[in-house]
């Protein structure tokens, strides 16, 4: 069988003109002799097939017309036009951040921090400091706060919300998103900018970008009817939360469901490791001035009863809150937080982020000044 | 800027229509350079000056090597140039591996020995563009071409940004001569480049991007997780996204040349439905192996000293090939096996390769699958982030070993239904061209191809991901 590897010779049944392939590696006799180098052309028009003009005439209305109509239909189910949330995003949000400024702030974490604390409130309550929301969903926020304790010109306050499996869990295990984000901004060019904003503006012009391709071809294959709503919202400044009421059961469902299979038998012990690697990085904004505010946000029903039987408070959370230099807060420390109710489980509905961010900078600016006045 | 960007785009719009003005031909060259130069500057603008350095030096280099006629001076001149040239390449591409191999090297001798990290950046495209400059000195001083007398021609050549990048490896004596007479593109030129370039970027961004990768990355950011079946899909998936990455962007190159009126020669001609792996080097990368066997090969005697000299030369050409790609001996190892392929190829042929059955359609669509299959094994070591993850996966690959599945079903179908239309219509297209198959279809179904493609493009949503071949 492998002997017949060795026939390289290409089939000769073809009934159309050959183009000669180019000479092989092994074949360099026949080059010694004078053939053809490889494939080389004079010029363009001997590879034109014939005139296009009246296949893109066709393409391009066909494209209109059906891109016109499907932006039609995306609106007549309510669907409107929204920015996604990529790395392109993010690097705005991150690039748009003060040098050297006392008075930024940084939200950094998960998808929780992303959804339950809005940038613009949270600016107003601190006297209209500059706010950058850098949280990512599905992300622990590790890398990225490890980014900015990296950052020289980060001097402002940053506030990390952390979640139980990602600060005491496996820290080995970083989410490729997260260091897909991180790694991008750090190799940005002086183009993406223009490139990012010329996105935003598409986005922001045509409803039909919020339909995946992806998506519209699994539904056609599994006959799904296709989901027209729009529960997650996200602005160009990142500002993010959802519509609840508008989420599918399966939307709502998913953290329960990834809170229960991500309940293994065998209960977590705190990692000392994983505390010292915490604290290096906020020993390192601190160094040059900067703030840490280490957060625990809410997590209610299946969610929290799984999460606070694995992670109990007083063998993670308060041994956290004890050995570190950051400024910490609970969300169980306050009680007037205690009426917020996460609908999935694990995020508050877009209608309740507003006060549930007042309420949560008025405990942190509390916090802050008593370690100014305790350091 | 990357093809697959809307700055690209307005920046291409706005070059056409720059040349197609009514300006002289100088004034057209001069605008495609400083396109050229705008398109290499807005991944690291520092770097801009790296390539008009090489242009400077190596076209000043040429015309004294022409001019001179004593061997001795010439052969000085010509060594001095590709030391140059070379050099640059290997300072900025492959200190950081010499310093890791001699550290290792070192502690295997019992010397702990830590060196600092080379933090260097990689010069876009820096293998490219050094291996046109070399063919450039080496035609000068074989005096197959003469020293080019115009700078302007010379350093179009070497930064026309539809090659620039990632390939084709242009040839001087195919492009110079094109900079002599004014290229201004037909209204069909410039049709059949839009549709090459429309072509290729589907076959970035929504067949390797959306459907392969995906896989192929869920399988190798976990490898030593994957059990057989993952390891063949993720495989079978890199195997698709580096062919419509590379072919995809060479594509776009090619049509992106052809809208100005330039003529790039292809770089690839339907390689997985090759029939042996000389045939494969000779539809694979067409620009690379052919340079490799005209200033590599061929000089180290080819096949012209005895058979063990000639299968030195193989295994030397593809090492060194594979090292071209990458500063990791991964890449080597990669090039190795091609080139203990085409070794055995070549033994096997030498024996039993005029036996007639071997020309059946049958047996050639076997074999083309066969050389797919070992193609495809060599892909482990061109993705896997190690030489650990590559030996895993290669041995789940032959030894049956399940485990918890990585890649879903749905997935799994869709790269397996991408692969065998692949694989098909490069076997049904093998012996003819891209442009001739499409001469003989309608126009409203070639219309409606592109329609397809135009809206596959503005509906698709994804992670975006650099063109594999920048980083080489």
């Amino acid at each position: 069988m492998l002997s017949s590897i060795s026939n390289f010779e290409p089939a000769t049944t073809a009934p159309v003109p050959k183009r000669r392939p180019a000479p092989s590696l092994t074949s360099a006799c026949e080059v010694d002799r004078g053939l053809p180098r490889h494939a080389r052309s004079a010029g363009p028009a001997d590879r034109v097939p014939r005139e296009m003009g009246r296949a893109w005439i066709i393409a391009l209305i066909g494209t209109l017309a059906i891109l016109a109509a499907l932006e039609f239909n995306c609106r007549r189910h309510g669907l409107r036009p929204m920015v996604h949330d990529d790395q392109q995003l993010w690097g705005l949000a991150r690039d748009s951040m003060h040098r050297d400024d006392p008075d930024q702030i940084a939200l950094v974490g998960t998808s929780r921090g992303h959804n339950d604390l809005d940038p613009k409130v949270f600016s107003h309550e601190m006297g209209g400091a500059p706010v950058a929301q850098l949280a990512i969903e599905g992300a622990t926020g590790l890398l990225v706060l490890d980014e900015l304790s990296r950052d020289e010109h980060f001097r402002g306050l940053l506030v990390f919300d952390l979640v139980p499996w990602g600060v005491f869990g496996d820290m080995t295990h970083q989410d490729a998103t997260e260091r897909t984000f991180v790694e991008s901004h750090l190799h940005v060019s002086w183009v993406t900018p223009i490139e990012t904003r010329i996105r935003i503006a598409l986005q922001l012009a045509f409803a039909f970008g919020q339909m995946s391709l992806r998506d519209f071809v699994q539904d056609r294959f599994t006959h799904r009817p296709p989901n027209w709503s729009q529960p997650y919202i996200i602005e160009p400044d990142r500002s993010a939360g959802v519509h609840w009421s508008l989420a599918t059961p399966d939307q709502l469902k998913w953290p329960q469901h990834y809170a229960i299979a991500s309940t293994p038998g065998v209960p977590p012990t705190l990692r000392q490791e994983n505390l010292q690697a915490l604290e290096s990085m906020i020993e390192r904004i601190q160094a040059r001035g900067g703030r840490v505010v280490l957060v625990s946000l809410p997590s209610t029903g299946i969610v929290g009863e799984v999460e606070h039987a694995r992670w109990p408070r007083d063998r993670f959370w308060d041994v956290l809150a004890a050995q570190t230099k950051a400024v910490t807060f609970n969300w169980m420390d306050d009680p007037r937080l205690s009426k917020f109710n996460c609908p999935d489980g694990s995020h508050l509905d877009m209608r309740d982020q507003a006060e549930f961010t007042r309420l949560v900078v008025e405990d942190l600016r509390e916090k802050l000044r008593t370690r100014q006045l305790n350091p | 800027m990357a093809f697959n960007s809307f700055t690209f785009v307005f920046f291409f719009a706005i070059v056409l229509g720059l040349h197609q003005l009514p300006l002289p031909w100088k004034a057209k060259k001069l605008n495609l350079i400083v396109a050229s130069y705008l398109f290499y500057a807005a991944w690291n603008p520092p770097f801009v000056l790296l390539l008009f350095l090489s242009s400077v030096v190596d076209f000043f280099l040429a015309r004294w090597l022409d001019r001179t006629q004593r061997p001795a001076y010439r052969r000085a001149i010509l060594c001095a140039s590709l030391t140059l040239s070379l050099g640059m390449l290997a300072f900025f591409k492959y200190a950081g591996l010499l310093l890791l191999t001699f550290t290792q090297l070192m502690a295997l001798a019992g010397v702990h020995y830590r060196a600092v990290a080379p933090d260097l950046i990689l010069p876009l495209g820096i293998s490219f563009y050094t291996f046109e400059t070399v063919s450039y000195l080496v035609d000068v001083y074989r005096r197959k071409i003469q020293a080019w007398p115009s700078f302007i021609d010379y350093t179009l050549f070497l930064a026309f940004f539809p090659h620039l990048v990632a390939g084709p490896i242009v040839r001087p004596a195919d492009f110079l001569p094109q900079c002599e007479r004014e290229r201004r593109a037909s209204g069909a030129e410039i049709q059949w480049g839009l549709v090459l370039m429309l072509v290729g970027l589907f076959e970035k961004v929504i067949l390797a991007d959306n459907i392969m990768a995906p896989v192929a990355d869920s399988v190798y950011y976990r490898a030593l997780l994957a059990g057989s079946r993952d390891a063949w899909l993720g495989t079978i998936a890199f195997s698709g996204q580096v062919f419509f990455d590379f072919a995809g962007y060479s594509m776009c190159g090619i049509g992106a040349a052809m809208c100005f009126g330039f003529a790039l020669a292809d770089n690839f001609h339907f390689p997985y439905a090759a029939v042996g792996f000389s045939d494969f080097w000779r539809r694979w990368h067409i620009s690379l192996s052919t340079w490799l066997r005209d200033y590599l090969y061929i000089p180290l005697g080819g096949n012209r000293r005895g058979e063990a000299r000639t299968y030195a030369n193989l295994m030397v050409t593809m090492l060194l090939g594979g090292l071209w790609h990458g500063a990791s001996w991964r890449f080597v190892a990669w090039g190795g096996l091609h080139g203990c392929y085409l070794t055995g190829e070549r033994t096997l042929k030498s024996r039993w390769g005029n036996m007639n059955w071997l020309g059946r359609w049958p047996v050639q669509c076997f074999l083309a699958m066969l050389t797919w299959l070992l193609v495809c094994i060599t892909w482990v070591f061109f993705r896997a982030t190690d030489f650990a993850s590559a030996i895993h996966m290669i041995r789940v690959m032959v030894y049956r070993h399940p485990m918890n599945r990585i890649v879903s079903r749905g997935d799994a179908a869709a790269v397996l239904a991408v692969t065998a239309v692949l694989l098909l219509g490069q076997w049904f297209l093998r012996d003819t061209t891209l442009e001739h198959a499409t001469s003989r279809l309608p126009r409203w179904v070639i219309g409606c191809a592109l329609c397809f493609m135009l809206l596959a493009l503005c509906l698709a949503h994804g992670e975006d991901r650099a063109f594999i071949y920048f980083q080489f």
